[in-house]
């Protein structure tokens, strides 16, 4: 399947797309049961998905997706109506297809038991709709198919017998032969003519059941039969058949009048045994990686690191190319300019090139950024799912899915979301009949947001569940031998963020299991963001998710403090003010303060929080920050000026300094701190307390 | 096995060669306030910002008067600097010639080796440093 290799990659995109598109649709489907648009736009998803997975050859998959289209087939005829138990089972199915379709990732071998169960349960829907009449089509298809594979001919004419006894006479016998393609023949057409010049290279085929046109165009289900005049034994047309791939069964028999001549009132003959049933090959195959495959059901998808690809806008590639080519026509000019000193020229020239480089940062920018629906729009379902199964009523709420956020960091958000989300569901959100009790609606409300704030994004979760209960917060932390002695209730409440801690009395199968927050809390760090929570007690939890809006440009403020450069990300600087020292500054007992706008706001000594000498000189500048919610003035000893900055990464080591959101490099080459003036202020507080 | 033989403060130390990308003069280093001893900054090598450890921090020898160049570390897709005195030249080593590879009680030496006239120690301190 070397040849297919090209093919995969847009086979993966386009599956997951539609995969998606179905979720959406089936869930909105369940609330609006009688929107046929709808039905038709799944049908259409499914049957996509359906010709992409056989164009491949990944027949599991589009035996899978085929059954399934049954059931939506039955919406649109009305013949099945749209109730929860279905669109569960739909959902399975689109579990199962997600799934099959992460196993080829993986480069793994699908099997047929992994869906054989599914199959039976849609199989079980079809009869109940069709009764016996589908039956054929659903069971075990083998068996049931091969019982009413026979080579009795059931349009033969008077006329065709008359050749077969003149062909007799010339020594010619005559076979009725029966062949079932394997149900995944893709080009049925081709291959029945195929078949049929093999056989026409010894004899004739002189009748065929359909007839020759509708064979040829595939227009038939998986069984044909022929006559077929040759002077060759039984064995070799049989050996002839066999030789051609594609084949499930067939039967072949020295013709019989009485036997195979058959009027279409008499019933089928008994049952015969097809001389060489084939099973369909793939499954030869797939009986080898089945424990693999079963290994992975347990497992959530997404196991290895693969290439990660983006889609972008057409129109954004061709501008790309423009600037592109725009900006070797100002090097070419600098070029000839620079040979002759012109340094006006040279001058010009650097202006355009400037131009088109911040148009070209802001568009590179504008490409790697993705819209978090991307990663939102699973949870609707999951949402669902999770009610369901936790016999809860709740409603997921999303606000601001078309907020854009970086591309690695909107990929890496799903797992800390559906745990918090899981979360809120399983702990937070109570029974239907305990809400009502407690005088809230019956169905909780979970609400997912996200909206920019600056040069972060913010996402906030937040349920009207239970909220937090200190007293079991401790009782619970106690009991895992954690040590709640003189804990406040708001440090009681943050245990949940231990790790190894757990509020849920049960163990249940949706979180819970220990690892819990501590995780999420650690993936968020990762992704260069942080975790607030907040809960009171029978009126919900919020969980709120700050992140950086993309990972590599931003607006600083460039200071000194004593003698070193550093950057201050100009999203959190308020204003900036001139102070002196020795009387702007108030020092009460225990802090420094200064009159900012009649409110008394803490100082921030930077060179001293930092260890580096300061300056002598009294005068200062006071940055004016808001973080979290209340400002404060961070003093520096000199201001550079405001510039665009790249921001780089530090390594690990310096990271956990929990002082620098980075480094970045500066005009004269050098390298400089970019302070993380939310962790400083807040590292002001701890420290005061 | 090649290896680079470099100076610092008139003792010589060896460092495989596999372990460093390339040598470089050094940068301008910028300091990180409140990090660890042995993390001397932060260079631009060619628009990359990478930390740089101190050998003599690490190894708790006295700092050369001079430093004048960086050995650029790699491991997997992760790059630091190792601040040296000087590099000597590149030299080949079989593993007979490693003496005394058990013997030195303290960390990151990992034997001995003689070129020429001089002795040189083996250090290691990847895992130091990553």
């Amino acid at each position: 399947m070397d040849d297919n290799s090209v093919y995969r990659d847009l086979f993966f995109e386009e599956s997951d797309d539609n995969l998606q598109q179905l979720n959406d649709n089936v869930l909105e489907l369940e609330s609006e049961p009688d929107n046929m648009d709808l039905v038709n736009e799944i049908f259409r998803s499914a049957h996509t998905l359906k010709g992409m997975a056989a164009t491949m050859g990944y027949d599991v998959m589009t035996k899978l997706t085929h059954k399934m289209e049954n059931m939506f087939d039955f919406f649109k005829s009305g013949k099945l109506k749209v109730n929860s138990d279905y669109i569960s089972l739909i959902f399975k199915c689109l579990d199962k297809l997600s799934q099959l379709v992460e196993d080829l990732r993986d480069e793994k071998e699908l099997s047929e038991d992994q869906i054989s169960e599914l199959l039976s349960e849609l199989a079980k829907v079809e009869e109940s709709v069709n009764g016996k009449k589908t039956e054929k089509n659903t069971g075990t298809q083998k068996t049931v198919k091969e019982e009413t594979l026979t080579s009795v001919q059931e349009h033969l004419e008077e006329a065709d017998l008359d050749v077969i006894q003149k062909a007799g006479v010339e020594g010619y016998q005559a076979y009725s032969v029966a062949v079932r393609l394997d149900k995944e023949t893709l080009l049925k057409g081709p291959r029945v003519y195929l078949i049929m010049e093999k056989l026409e290279q010894e004899g004739d085929v002189i009748h065929t059941e359909p007839t020759v046109d509708l064979l040829e165009n595939g227009d038939f289900e998986t069984d044909f039969k022929l006559i077929f005049l040759t002077k060759d034994s039984l064995a070799e047309v049989k050996q002839n058949i066999d030789s051609n791939s594609e084949i499930a069964a067939f039967s072949v028999e020295e013709f019989d009048e009485k036997k195979h001549y058959q009027t279409a009132k008499t019933a089928p003959l008994p049952k015969k045994e097809p001389e060489k049933a084939q099973p369909a090959k793939p499954e030869k195959a797939k009986s080898k990686p089945q424990k693999d495959n079963k290994k992975t059901v347990e497992k959530p998808h997404h196991s290895n690191t693969r290439n990660q690809s983006i889609r972008v806008d057409l129109s954004r590639l061709d501008r790309f190319l423009n600037l592109v080519s725009e900006l070797v026509v100002y090097r070419n000019q600098l070029d000839d300019a620079s040979k002759r000193n012109s340094e006006v020229e040279v001058k010009d020239s650097l202006e355009q090139v400037s131009r088109l480089t911040s148009e070209l940062q802001e568009l590179v920018l504008k490409i790697r950024m993705q819209q978090v629906s991307v990663v939102f729009t699973r949870f609707p379902r999951m949402v669902r799912d999770l009610a369901r199964d936790l016999n809860k009523d709740m409603e997921l709420v999303i606000e601001g899915e078309e907020t854009e956020l970086d591309k690695t960091v909107v990929s890496e958000l799903s797992e800390p979301l559906i745990h918090l989300l899981r979360n809120s569901s399983d702990h937070g959100i109570e029974a239907p009949d305990v809400r009502e009790k407690m005088g809230k609606p019956r169905k909780g409300t979970i609400k997912l947001s996200a909206y920019q704030e600056g040069n972060r994004v913010n996402i906030t979760l937040e349920d009207d569940g239970k909220g937090l209960d200190p007293q079991v917060m401790k009782e619970s932390a106690e009991s895992k031998g954690i040590d709640t002695t003189r804990m406040s209730d708001d440090e009681l409440i943050h245990l949940i963020f231990h790790p190894g801690f757990s509020t849920a009395k049960k163990v249940t199968n949706i979180s819970g299991r220990g690892v819990g927050l501590d995780a999420v809390m650690a993936k968020i760090g990762e992704l260069g963001g942080s975790l607030e929570m907040k809960t009171k007690l029978h009126v919900g939890t919020k969980f709120i998710i700050k992140l950086p809006l993309t990972l590599s440009i931003i607006q600083a403020l460039m200071v000194k403090i004593g003698e070193e450069i550093f950057a201050v990300p100009l999203d959190v600087v308020e204003r900036v003010v001139m102070i002196n020292d020795k009387e702007d500054l108030i020092k009460t007992s225990d802090q420094e303060v200064y009159r900012y706008q009649n409110e008394l706001i803490p100082v921030v000594r930077t060179a001293q929080l930092l260890q580096i000498p300061d300056t002598k000189d009294t005068k200062k500048f006071a940055i004016i920050v808001k973080s979290d919610h209340s400002y404060h003035a961070v003093l520096v000893s000199e201001l550079i000026g405001q510039q665009e900055i790249v921001i780089k990464k530090l390594d690990s080591v310096l990271q956990g300094l929990k002082r620098y959101q980075g480094a970045t490099i500066i005009g004269n080459g050098a390298v400089a701190l970019i302070l993380d003036i939310n962790a400083i202020c807040q590292e002001k507080k701890v420290s005061q307390k | 096995m090649q290896m680079i033989l470099f100076k610092m403060s008139q003792h010589f130390y060896l460092i495989p060669a596999a372990s460093v990308e390339e040598v470089i003069e050094t940068l301008r280093i910028t300091e990180v306030p409140l990090a660890p001893k042995w993390v001397k900054g932060l260079i631009n090598l060619r628009g990359s910002v990478l930390t740089v450890a101190g050998l003599s921090e690490l190894l708790g020898i006295e700092e050369p008067a001079e430093s004048m160049n960086i050995l650029v570390m790699k491991n997997n897709d992760e790059r630091k600097g190792l601040l040296i005195e000087e590099v000597v030249k590149v030299v080949d080593v079989t593993p007979d010639d490693i003496q005394l590879e058990e013997t030195s009680k303290k960390k990151y030496y990992s034997g001995m080796v003689s070129v020429k006239d001089k002795v040189a120690n083996i250090v290691d301190v990847k895992q130091a440093i990553f």
